[in-house]
Formats: structure tokens, C-alpha cells, sequence
């Protein structure tokens, strides 16, 4: 197990990395109110997740072999008056590790990035279907918004005027992290 | 992903540069877990694109012999396939394609254009792995992948937002160390393993699909 010294400098590193997310998140996105900035603010709260899970791992038994070396010479480093700068170990750089890996990683701008809290879990998303047949358009009740594309002319729509009802079903499915 | 290393060699870094070897590596090793995690992301969205768009590079008239001709030939890659390919995800999404990946020969062709606008940034912070190189048109960021095959390029409409996606990726244990261990009998050699344990997946219009609308291909042929 991790000493309280340990797991009190780790979670305050964590809240660290989260500021500096934030800060950078701010940097980008300078001219807009962060609290509408919904896409900066789910990369801010999923790697604040990533962090916790980081902290998670470093407690949990299968870290304790790479940790067991150093734990004792960090506990004493803390208890005396150093600034954690001073201490190079393994422990104090993991979590801005994983900042600069997820940082730089290309997807987190492309894709839904959606941390898992254990090894496996949900994802979601959400998909759209007719609720009608529209056969003029050639829509089947049911039909997926994206299997079918729209009229060529809002004129040949059997739209006009009417507007179509849709359905949301927030799709879910159960997956499983590999280990890679 | 592992590596090793000698005593002997963490000793002279030590003594020499006051460098640690293992957390160098450690270093090196999560800038190529990152890389990995890129490269099995856009391998999953090739595998999920819902639509392909062909163009054949060699596709100009027989009798198209000039410099100036050809040159214009090649600009079709952009107002023919790349807005056809756009025209289907934009179609079924109503968004607009705002990303494509490539590797660095079929970069070299889309380079050429008029449309495309070098963006410096890779330059100034240089990462390895997926780079991003510029803009298309104004519309359409060009990121570069060195391990994509040639003549292939992925586009899509990125969405982080969870409720449009149609790319996820969820990761759980974002860097796990093995322990350091002795590798060989003679005591001389160490070696120490990461890995990373992560989810990762196209999502279509339902729970079962295995592509993606939002997802499209330009494969570039020579016939």
C-alpha cells in the first residue's frame, strides 16, 4: 500500500497536471467561456479520470513491485523539508508521464475519448432513427439517420412543412481494455 | 514494448551526463506507447470506413503530355475524390470532413497542390508519430502517419463530443511498468516492459455496426 505521505503528494500532483490541463485548455480556446467549451471541458474531465486511474494503479498491488525500491526513500524525502524537485524518482514522474503521453497523442482531438473507471465498462453514443415511413423519400420506420441520405431538394422532401419526428437511442456497448 | 540495457552503459551515462538511463528509456518508451495507441486508433477507423472513394493517378488523357497538363490532372485528386469523399460523409452526418490521414508518399502528392497550406507547427514542436502538416483548402487538416500504406488516405469528421462520434477510444491503465529485471546469467543486462491497457473501436449507427458514416477512404490507384 502506498504511505499517507505518498498518497497525499500523488493526488496533490494530480490536481497539478488537472490545472495545467486546464490552463492549456484555457490558452486555446482564449475567446471562449470555458464552462460552454463542451469539447475542451470532456478533454479536461477525461484525463482528470486517466489521473485518477494513474493514482489508482500506483496503490494497487500489481505497482508495488516497481514501487517497493523507492517507497521508503521517498516517504523520508517527504518528511524532510525538500521540494518534491528534488526528488527524481519513479513515483514523481509518472503522472506528468502520462500528461505528456495522452497529451501529444493524435486521436484525442479526432475521436470520443471516454476513460474507464475499472478494466471494463460502457461506451456511448448516440444514433437518430425516423420514427415514420416516408416512402416518397424512401424512408422505412426505424431507418438510421445516417443510412439514408436526404432528398436531393428540400422541394422533393416529404418534409415540407411537416417536420419528421425522430427517435434518440443512446447506443451502449459493454467492452473490455486490452492490454497492449 | 520492452528494453534493456547494461550496467555498463547506465554507468557511463551516469557518470558522464548525470543521466539516468531507465528514466530516459521510461521516457522514450511511453512517446512510442503513444505512437502505438495512434497507429491501432487509425488502423480501426481504415477497417470502419463506411465509404471508399477510388482515384486513379494516371488517369489523364493520352494525349495530356505536358508538364502544365499533368499538373492539372493531379489537381482532380482534390476537386473530384477528396469533395466526393467529403460529399458522403457530409451527406449521411451533415458534417463536413475535417480531418485526413496519410502517409508520407501520398502526402508528397497532396503537397503539390495549390489548395494545400503548410502549417509550421510540426517544425517548431517536433513529436514523433502522427504529425500535423497543414490545411487543405482552408477546410480540411492534413495530418501525416509514417506507418499508413501508401496511396490511401482516411477522412473524417472528427467529433470528441460522445454524442455524435463515431470513433472511441477508452483508455483505462494509461502506462503500466513491469518491474526491472536481470536478463541474462552474467548479471550484466537489465530489462523493463510497459504497456498500456486501453479500449478502442469504430461505432456506426448501431450497437453491431463495424463502420463508421462519419469515416471515408481515397484509395489511389494507378490504372
Amino acid at each position: 500500500m502506498l504511505g499517507p505521505k505518498t498518497k497525499r503528494f500523488l493526488q496533490a500532483q494530480a490536481q497539478r497536471m488537472h490545472a495545467l490541463d486546464e490552463a492549456e485548455g484555457l490558452a486555446n480556446h482564449r475567446n471562449i467561456r470555458p464552462d460552454l467549451d463542451e469539447d475542451g471541458q470532456a478533454k479536461r474531465t477525461g484525463m482528470q479520470v486517466l489521473y485518477q486511474n494513474a493514482v489508482n494503479y500506483l496503490g494497487s498491488s500489481a505497482a508495488q513491485k516497481v514501487l517497493f525500491q523507492e517507497q521508503a526513500m521517498l516517504e523520508a524525502s517527504l518528511g524532510e523539508d525538500v521540494t518534491t524537485s528534488n526528488i527524481v524518482t519513479f513515483t514523481a514522474n509518472y503522472l506528468p508521464l502520462v500528461r505528456r503521453v495522452y497529451k501529444n497523442l493524435f486521436a484525442k482531438s479526432l475521436v470520443s475519448i471516454q476513460p474507464l473507471k475499472a478494466p471494463s465498462g460502457y461506451v456511448f453514443w448516440l444514433s437518430k432513427q425516423y420514427h415514420s415511413t416516408y416512402s416518397p423519400d424512401g424512408i422505412t420506420a426505424g431507418d438510421d439517420t445516417a443510412d439514408v441520405p436526404g432528398a436531393k431538394a428540400y422541394a422533393l422532401s416529404s418534409e415540407k412543412g411537416t417536420i419528421r419526428e425522430l427517435d434518440f437511442s443512446l447506443e451502449s456497448k459493454l467492452i473490455e481494455a486490452v492490454t497492449q | 514494448m520492452a528494453f534493456s540495457w547494461t550496467w555498463e552503459s547506465q554507468e557511463k551515462l551516469r557518470s558522464q551526463l548525470g543521466l539516468d538511463l531507465d528514466s530516459e528509456m521510461t521516457s522514450e518508451l511511453a512517446d512510442e506507447l503513444a505512437r502505438e495507441q495512434d497507429r491501432y486508433i487509425i488502423d480501426k477507423m481504415l477497417s470502419g470506413a463506411a465509404y471508399n472513394v477510388n482515384w486513379n493517378q494516371n488517369g489523364y488523357l493520352s494525349d495530356d503530355k505536358s508538364t502544365w497538363e499533368r499538373k492539372e490532372y493531379s489537381r482532380t485528386l482534390y476537386s473530384t475524390a477528396i469533395v466526393s469523399a467529403n460529399a458522403y460523409v457530409l451527406g449521411r452526418v451533415y458534417r463536413n470532413c475535417d480531418f485526413a490521414v496519410m502517409n508520407a508518399n501520398t502526402y508528397a502528392l497532396l503537397q503539390r497542390l495549390e489548395e494545400f497550406k503548410l502549417d509550421n507547427t510540426f517544425a517548431q514542436q517536433p513529436t514523433i508519430g502522427v504529425q500535423k502538416m497543414g490545411v487543405l483548402n482552408g477546410w480540411l487538416t492534413v495530418y501525416l502517419d509514417p506507418g499508413m500504406a501508401d496511396n490511401k488516405i482516411l477522412m473524417g469528421a472528427s467529433s470528441i463530443d460522445w454524442k455524435n462520434t463515431g470513433m472511441i477510444f477508452a483508455p483505462f491503465i494509461p502506462i503500466y511498468f513491469s518491474p526491472q529485471y536481470i536478463l541474462n546469467s552474467d548479471f550484466t543486462q537489465l530489462k523493463k516492459g510497459v504497456a498500456s491497457q486501453w479500449w478502442a473501436g469504430v461505432v456506426g449507427t448501431d450497437k453491431n455496426a463495424v463502420v463508421s458514416p462519419s469515416l471515408v477512404t481515397v484509395s489511389i490507384t494507378a490504372s
